[in-house]
């Protein structure tokens, strides 16, 4: 027999009061981790598919859509620009580069992404199958697509007009894979790329309004820092949607939003601020989440606090029983302190296990979370110690009642 | 004379409500199982508590074992206390959340006791419990429990054994097994009764007797 074994016994021997108290405690580190691990993994997400990027423009609108639906592909773009235009302003000497998207197609619920090579290079990407496009209708699927849809090289499909599965098919124009992309854990994965002009094709084709032997007559301009090369009359009445740029000195982020949205069919967007923005909407809902964690962890700490005073009741004679057999105050002490001791350090692994399976679980359903069950936050360390902590301060009251029983006046009561 | 086992002189105990009860001086030896008898609110319990160091000796000097406990530390009191004396009370106060088998090691782990574990099944086959020790503390009778409180007493090989009225409760046929049961594991033990008690059936039974 020995001091923790005792205080386990006793635990177990009032089984209901232990287990609300360590369920309590296990919901409440779970909300709190959950939200940690979400917002963590969420800002990380947004970071990497941010990076490189200091500013997109695209037609007037809301900023943080433009964000949205050029970056992160999650919403609809504002509309489109004209080339012209954005050739115009890719011209402009704050900027390295301009990478122009061409967006608004889909295949089975994948956005199509009318670009150029700049585009996945910006994340680093290299292909693990194949090569990148070149002719017209050839794309490039990044990993995730091509593991979901199953798709492999030389294989065609229908692109859909719209960005949800429910677009119509643009008809028998197939764009056929050429090139699969390795995982870059960033946007890329979920994305098929094309060239602009596949785009355009494919639109063009649909309307029926243009003859198709224009672009083989017309002489060839190419645009340098779009790296694209179109026709005179492409270069008049083509539209892309976005464009995203990178500064060449900080000035350009002074400079270039004042001059960009001065023009009247162009906005402006920062992905560092749109998303700083994002965080802020979205931190009052992170808050009032955390407080209800927070909440449910207090309570189950005063859960275990009522549930030891309670049984100090009943085992005051116990208390005193021990102590006439040799125990020492601080034994007793100690016996009452590592019954809070084991249910807080229960309840916290429950809790941080049960909201790792949680995340494994959303991150199955949701795109863009990193699916890692055991993919550990040194803040779950403070999470462990803050519940044991707490578990501790719960029993220390219960605990001193302990220590101070009156062996004599409890044991002459009969 | 044989050995003195233990002795007090002078002893008073001051409750806070100025109630102050005076108990001398007294001497018992080894051996000499002894009576403390007086009706209620003369001090037995008091007594018994003060030779036992469950209280405090404030005015007057208990020894025992040759040694003064009024000059021990509350935890060298807890020690010597839990390795040298046993205590059995009217009402057996086992802990509920342990088997039989277990109230009795945690008297082992709290009074260091040098009894080995495996001694433990002869203790509960000399008492007559052998069949209930694993059984839980809630599942056996108050006659058997009062048993395992006397076995709890007797883990440490105690040179006292402290009772405080051990057979109020009890009917005339358990208040007499009782206290063979007292004397023959006493004799077996070597250890010395000290027993306060207000029952005249077990008068008659120990011819040293303290009356306060």
């Amino acid at each position: 027999m020995n001091l923790p074994l005792l205080s386990l016994k006793s635990l177990i021997s009032k089984p209901l009061t232990s287990i609300l108290s360590w369920l309590l405690l296990t919901f409440g580190v779970c909300i709190v981790t959950l939200i940690l691990l979400v917002s963590d993994q969420l800002k990380s997400e947004i970071n990497k598919n941010a990076a490189g990027i200091n500013m997109v423009v695209g037609a007037k609108g809301s900023p943080l859509q433009i964000i949205l639906s050029s970056i992160f592909h999650i919403d609809f773009p504002t509309g489109n620009i004209s080339l012209k235009q954005a050739d115009q302003l890719s011209k402009n000497r704050f900027i390295t580069s301009a990478v122009p998207l061409s967006l608004g197609d889909s295949y089975r619920g994948r956005r199509i992404v009318g670009t150029t090579i700049a585009y996945p290079q910006l994340y680093q990407a290299q292909l693990s199958q194949g090569d990148w496009f070149v002719e017209d209708l050839e794309a490039v699927i990044g990993a995730e697509v091509a593991n979901e849809l199953s798709l492999k090289i030389g294989d065609e499909f229908a692109s859909q007009h719209g960005l949800d599965e429910a677009g119509d098919d643009h008809g028998h124009h197939d764009f056929h894979v050429v090139g699969i992309m390795a995982p870059t854990n960033t946007v890329m994965d979920r994305l098929i790329i094309v060239s602009v002009r596949s785009v355009w094709l494919v639109h063009e084709h649909e309307e029926k309004q243009h003859a198709e032997e224009h672009h083989l007559e017309d002489s060839m301009f190419y645009l340098k820092r779009l790296k694209l090369e179109v026709t005179k009359e492409e270069l008049e009445n083509g539209a892309i949607t976005s464009l995203l740029l990178t500064y060449k000195s900080p000035m350009a982020a002074v400079m270039l939003p004042r001059t960009i949205n001065a023009m009247p069919d162009l906005q402006a967007a920062s992905p560092a601020f749109e998303t700083a923005r994002l965080f802020n909407i979205i931190g009052t809902g992170v808050q009032v989440l955390n407080i209800l964690g927070m909440v449910v962890v207090i309570i189950s700490g005063i859960s275990i606090f009522i549930a030891l005073l309670n049984s100090l009741k009943e085992r005051k004679y116990e208390i005193a029983i021990m102590r006439s057999l040799g125990a020492s105050q601080s034994a007793i002490f100690i016996h009452v302190i590592l019954e809070g001791f084991f249910l807080s350090v229960l309840g916290g692994i429950t809790g941080l296990l049960v909201a790792h399976i949680g995340i494994g679980i959303l991150g199955d359903t949701i795109d863009g979370l990193n699916t890692e069950v055991f993919f550990f936050l040194y803040e779950e360390v403070y999470i462990l110690l803050g519940a044991i902590g707490l578990g501790f301060t719960a029993s220390i009251l219960p605990a001193i009642f302990a220590l101070k029983t009156d062996i004599s006046t409890t044991l002459s009561k009969g | 004379m044989t050995e003195t086992i233990i002795q007090y002189q002078n002893l008073v105990y001051q409750y806070t409500n100025s109630n102050k009860l005076a108990f001398g001086d007294g001497k018992i030896g080894k051996g000499e199982h002894t009576l403390l008898l007086g009706s209620s609110g003369k001090g037995k319990t008091t007594l018994l508590h003060l030779l036992a160091g469950l209280l405090p000796v404030k005015h007057g000097e208990v020894l025992a074992l040759g040694q003064n406990m009024s000059e021990m530390t509350h935890r060298a009191l807890d020690r010597f206390r839990g390795e040298n004396f046993g205590l059995i009370f009217q009402q057996a106060h086992l802990i509920k959340s342990l088997s039989v088998l277990e109230n009795l090691e945690v008297a082992r782990f709290f009074g260091n006791s040098k009894r080995a574990k495996n001694e433990l099944k002869q203790l509960f086959s000399d008492l007559g419990i052998a069949e209930i020790a694993s059984k839980r503390v809630t599942e056996i009778s108050q006659g058997q429990a009062q048993r395992v409180s006397i076995a709890r007493a007797l883990v440490n090989r105690p040179k006292i054994i402290f009772c405080d009225e051990p057979t109020a409760s009890l009917d005339d046929h358990s208040c007499g097994l009782v206290v063979n049961l007292l004397k023959s594991q006493a004799e077996t033990y070597g250890a010395t009764l000290i027993i306060a008690t207000h029952d005249h059936r077990i008068k008659s039974e120990f011819p040293k007797q303290i009356e306060l």
